[in-house]
This record gives C-alpha cells, sequence and structure tokens, in this order.
C-alpha cells in the first residue's frame, strides 16, 4: 500500500500527525499561560543556530536546538528571577538571536534558499531520523504530561498555590519550556521558523472557543490541531504549495469560524 | 502551652533593595483568628509570602508549628488565597478547584478518586456553594469564586488559613458571608486563620486579633484597640475615617481623626 507513496511524502505526513499530537497538547498550555509570543520566540533563537550552523560547515539542526533550549531557559530564568514578563525577554531575545542570524548568513554567501526553507518550512528536507526524533520527543511530551496534570493545572491556575501544595513549581515550569523548544525546533523543518506559531496558539484558542472543560480542550485541540496539518499538507500537496503557508492559513481559518461558534457554558 | 501558630521573630524583608517589612516580631496562638490591616505598600501580601515561604527574610527567623515555613509547607499545613488571582477564567469546574486543593507532594500524580470528590464536595458546602459545584469557576462571580478559593484552601485540611484580601471584588453583603463562613471554619474546623484586609471597621468584629502593619508593626492585640483613630492616623499616614459596624446592624459608627478636618 505504501509503495506508491513517495518517501518524502511518507515522511511530512507521518510528521504532520505527530507535530499534531505533540503541538497541539503543548497549545493548551501556551494558551493558558498567555505564552503565544513564546512560541515566536523559540523558533526564531533557532534560526540564529540554523545560520551558525550553515556558517561552520555542520548540520544546523544541533545549533538550531541548543538556541532554542537555551532562549527558552533564558526566557523562563528572566521571569523567576527579575520577574520580568516573558514577552518583555522574548521580545529582546527574539530580535537578537534572529539578528545575529541574518548577519551570520550574510557571512555564508549562496545559502538563500536554505535560509527560505528554514524560514517557511521544506518537507524535502525531513528524514526517517528525524521522525524517530519527533516520536520520540511526543512520547516524552505525553508522558510528562499525563504524569504532573494536576500540578500543571494548578501551576497554570496559580503558582502560588501550586507551591504551597508542595508541587515543584520550578522544575514542572522549566520542564514544560524546555518540551516546548523541542518541539518548536522539530517543527521548523515542516512549517518554518515563521510559520510554527500557528501550529501553537492555533488549536487550543479554536478548542476555548468550543468548551469550559479543560480535559474536553485538550481532546478538541488534538482534534483541530491533526485537522490544521493534515488538510495543510493535503491542500500543499494537490496545489504544490509551501505546507508550512496551507497549515496557516488552514489554522487561521478555523480560529475565523470558531468565533461565530456561541460562548461556551 | 501548645506550639504557637506562626511565630516571627526580628523579620526583615529587603525586595528590590526596599525594606519592606522591618524587625517584626510577633506570635500567633492556634486557633485564632488574626486580621492584618495596614495601607498598599505596607508589606501586608509580603507577610503572608514570608510565612509561606515564598519569600526568605534577610534577618530573622520565622516558624510555622515549629517548623521552618517550607517544611510546613510539604507537611500540608498551609491553606492559602493569593490576592492577585490570574486563573480566574482557567477552564475549570468549581468541583475540580476545589479537588485540585486536594493535590500534595505524594499524591499529585495520582488521578482523583471518589473519595476526593466528596471531600471536595463537602469542602464546598461549607463555604454554602454545593450546588454550584459543577459549574464553570470562570462564570461564578467575584464573591464565588472566593468562596470556591477557600474551599480548595480548605480541602486540603490545612491548620492554618492565609488569606490575603478574600474580600476583593465580594460586594459589601457577600463580605459580610465571607467573614461569617471564616468566623464559623474556625470553630469548626479549630483552624487558625490570618487575613489580609482593607475592611478596617467591619474586620473588627469577626477576628480576635488585629495587627496594624505598615512596614514595622504598629499594633498587634485586640481588635478595638486598633480602632483608635490615632493609631491608624498614623498607620495609614493621612487623617482616616473609620466605619464600625455593628453585630445586629443598628447604626454604624464613625470614628473618625480630628488632624486636618475643619468639621
Amino acid at each position: 500500500m505504501m509503495t506508491n507513496i513517495p518517501p518524502f511524502l511518507y515522511h511530512a505526513f507521518m510528521a504532520a500527525l505527530f507535530l499534531a499530537l505533540l503541538l497541539s497538547l503543548l497549545s493548551f498550555f501556551v494558551v493558558v499561560h498567555n505564552w503565544a509570543f513564546l512560541g515566536v520566540g523559540i523558533s526564531h533563537a533557532a534560526f540564529g543556530g540554523v545560520a551558525l550552523g550553515f556558517l561552520l560547515g555542520v548540520s544546523p539542526d544541533i545549533p538550531a536546538l541548543i538556541f532554542a533550549v537555551a532562549a527558552a531557559m533564558i526566557i523562563g530564568l528572566v521571569k523567576r528571577r527579575w520577574g520580568l514578563h516573558e514577552d518583555t525577554a522574548i521580545g529582546i531575545l527574539f530580535s537578537t538571536a534572529m539578528g545575529i542570524g541574518v548577519i551570520l548568513f550574510s557571512f555564508s554567501k549562496g545559502y538563500t534558499s536554505d535560509a527560505f526553507s528554514y524560514l517557511f518550512g521544506n518537507i524535502l528536507t525531513i528524514t526517517q531520523g528525524d521522525l524517530w526524533l519527533i516520536g520520540g520527543v511526543t512520547l516524552l511530551t505525553y508522558l510528562f504530561i499525563g504524569l504532573f496534570l494536576k500540578g500543571l493545572i494548578l501551576m497554570a491556575i496559580n503558582e502560588d498555590l501550586a507551591y504551597v501544595r508542595g508541587i515543584p513549581t520550578a522544575f514542572l515550569y522549566y520542564s514544560l519550556l524546555l518540551l516546548l523548544a523541542l518541539a518548536v525546533v522539530l517543527a521548523i523543518k515542516l512549517v518554518g521558523v515563521i510559520l510554527v506559531t500557528a501550529l501553537v496558539v492555533v488549536p487550543a484558542s479554536v478548542a476555548m472557543r468550543m468548551s469550559t472543560s479543560y480535559r474536553k480542550i485538550i481532546l478538541i485541540s488534538l482534534v483541530v490541531g491533526l485537522a490544521v496539518n493534515l488538510v495543510g499538507l493535503a491542500v500543499s500537496y494537490a496545489l504544490d504549495l509551501p505546507p508550512g503557508a496551507t497549515m496557516a492559513v488552514t489554522a487561521g481559518s478555523l480560529f475565523s469560524l470558531s468565533l461565530i461558534l456561541p460562548r461556551p457554558s | 502551652m501548645p506550639v504557637p501558630a506562626i511565630e516571627l521573630k526580628g523579620v526583615t524583608v529587603t525586595l528590590n533593595g526596599r525594606t519592606v517589612l522591618d524587625r517584626i516580631t510577633m506570635k500567633i496562638e492556634q486557633g485564632e483568628y488574626w486580621g492584618i490591616i495596614g495601607p498598599n505598600g505596607g508589606g501586608k501580601t509580603t507577610l503572608l509570602k514570608t510565612i509561606l515561604g515564598l519569600i526568605p527574610p534577610q534577618k530573622g527567623k520565622v516558624s510555622v508549628l515549629g517548623l521552618p515555613p517550607r517544611q510546613a509547607v510539604k507537611k500540608g499545613w498551609l491553606g492559602y488565597l493569593p490576592q492577585r488571582m490570574m486563573g480566574r477564567t482557567f477552564p475549570i469546574s468549581a468541583l475540580e478547584v476545589v479537588m485540585l486543593g486536594e493535590c500534595q507532594r505524594n499524591n499529585f500524580f495520582k488521578p482523583f478518586h471518589n473519595k476526593e470528590k466528596e471531600e471536595a464536595l463537602y469542602a464546598l458546602e461549607l463555604v454554602g456553594l454545593a450546588d454550584k459545584a459543577h459549574h464553570p469557576f470562570p462564570h461564578l462571580s467575584g464573591g464565588e469564586q472566593q468562596r470556591v478559593l477557600i474551599a480548595m484552601a480548605l480541602a486540603s485540611r490545612p491548620r492554618i488559613l492565609l488569606l490575603d484580601e478574600p474580600n476583593t471584588g465580594v460586594d459589601v453583603v457577600a463580605q459580610e458571608g465571607l467573614y461569617q463562613v471564616l468566623k464559623r471554619l474556625k470553630e469548626e474546623l479549630s483552624l487558625t486563620i490570618i487575613m489580609v484586609t482593607h475592611d478596617v471597621g467591619v474586620i473588627s468584629h469577626f477576628v480576635d486579633r488585629i495587627a496594624c502593619l505598615n512596614i514595622t508593626l504598629h499594633f498587634s492585640g485586640d481588635p478595638w484597640g486598633a480602632m483608635d483613630c490615632n493609631l491608624l492616623e498614623k498607620l495609614y499616614g493621612e487623617p482616616v475615617e473609620v466605619f464600625v459596624h455593628h453585630p445586629q446592624c443598628q447604626g454604624c459608627h464613625v470614628l473618625r481623626s480630628l488632624k486636618g478636618h475643619d468639621d
């Protein structure tokens, strides 16, 4: 059955499927923590790493990962140690890292098309190894959230309340940031630095318009994420358009449709 | 003599180079209901957070039932209602909020069982909201949300309840209801309650002791002792009028400091 499907499309389909499961689950926490800008910050910081990889002549994936994780940890640290809002830290960090990326790219001549594929995604670059990584991080994220769900929910409501109940809030906070950084970096190959935010923010935002129960919202978010990624990928294949762009437009359209829904009761 | 619920000895807290609490020494016995009053920026919230171990003091010592605050937190002895709640729009039912209060170090990664649900319903009953158990938390009124959060704090079966302005966003009638509920809970559950509030006149009736705090402790003791306008004027730094509410509502007495008033 799989013989007629080109390997790149199979890889893209599997990546879209697992990334939907991964990002839509994290999407709930992104939305309830008001971290919409965090995905933007992490992905743009990763771009600095991509550029460094090109300049050094190594695979950009590892430096991108290091930049993204470092950005997430710095954003967390600035919030927790100095009491600055995450958005302030993100605004500073993301423009700096992006600036570094552009400067580094200008040193490494002849890579404009590669830069473009990281900015807007390129499904041809997804390998079997990437799929294993995406699958592994997805599994890890589900285990983490499944195990610590009560603590994570209480922390999202109020961190001091979570502390008073003896929940290790710093551990949960940084772990969530780390998983988000990993998920965003993995999604960059599929949808690119600029459009990854759509997959991080839209699923839970749509789901929030449909229920007042966090359990249902998480489930609806997964369905929305799967719809966005798979419909986006199908449209991209059918019309020969970049998949990141078709997914972002699908996500935006679904959110617009959700606006006509009545307030959930 | 039982160990005091809370004891502070010479506690000084500095935040961003500013002294927020200066050499606070006070003792709160088990089973007492305390009101803490004082102006904005007077260190009331910082005092609660220091008792909880969220803010470590630069000098002095805090003990909660004889233990350092963080150890008391780990034992689940403290219930807390924070002043600013970010999560008031969080998609969750009132009952689930209360059940989260039953989270504790050793069980927070286990799923909820019926026992927890029953206890949460009981806590909601105590605050008179059993009929709203399945309502979405964001759809409740400000007063109802406060009562759900108090039920949440109670669900953990704390020995000490710390409440930071529980009357925020609650109308006057509901405020009295809230204080009545707390007074009743204190008796029924032998709780020690420490409540930060702006409601100078009204709480004097419900609490056993009052502490007047503006960086230093200006007064601590019998609530009527705090209803002295000279003391309150010193505390708030300007002339004050205090409406002291009568228990049977037969009229409100006005205490007024004359300094700076021509009338």
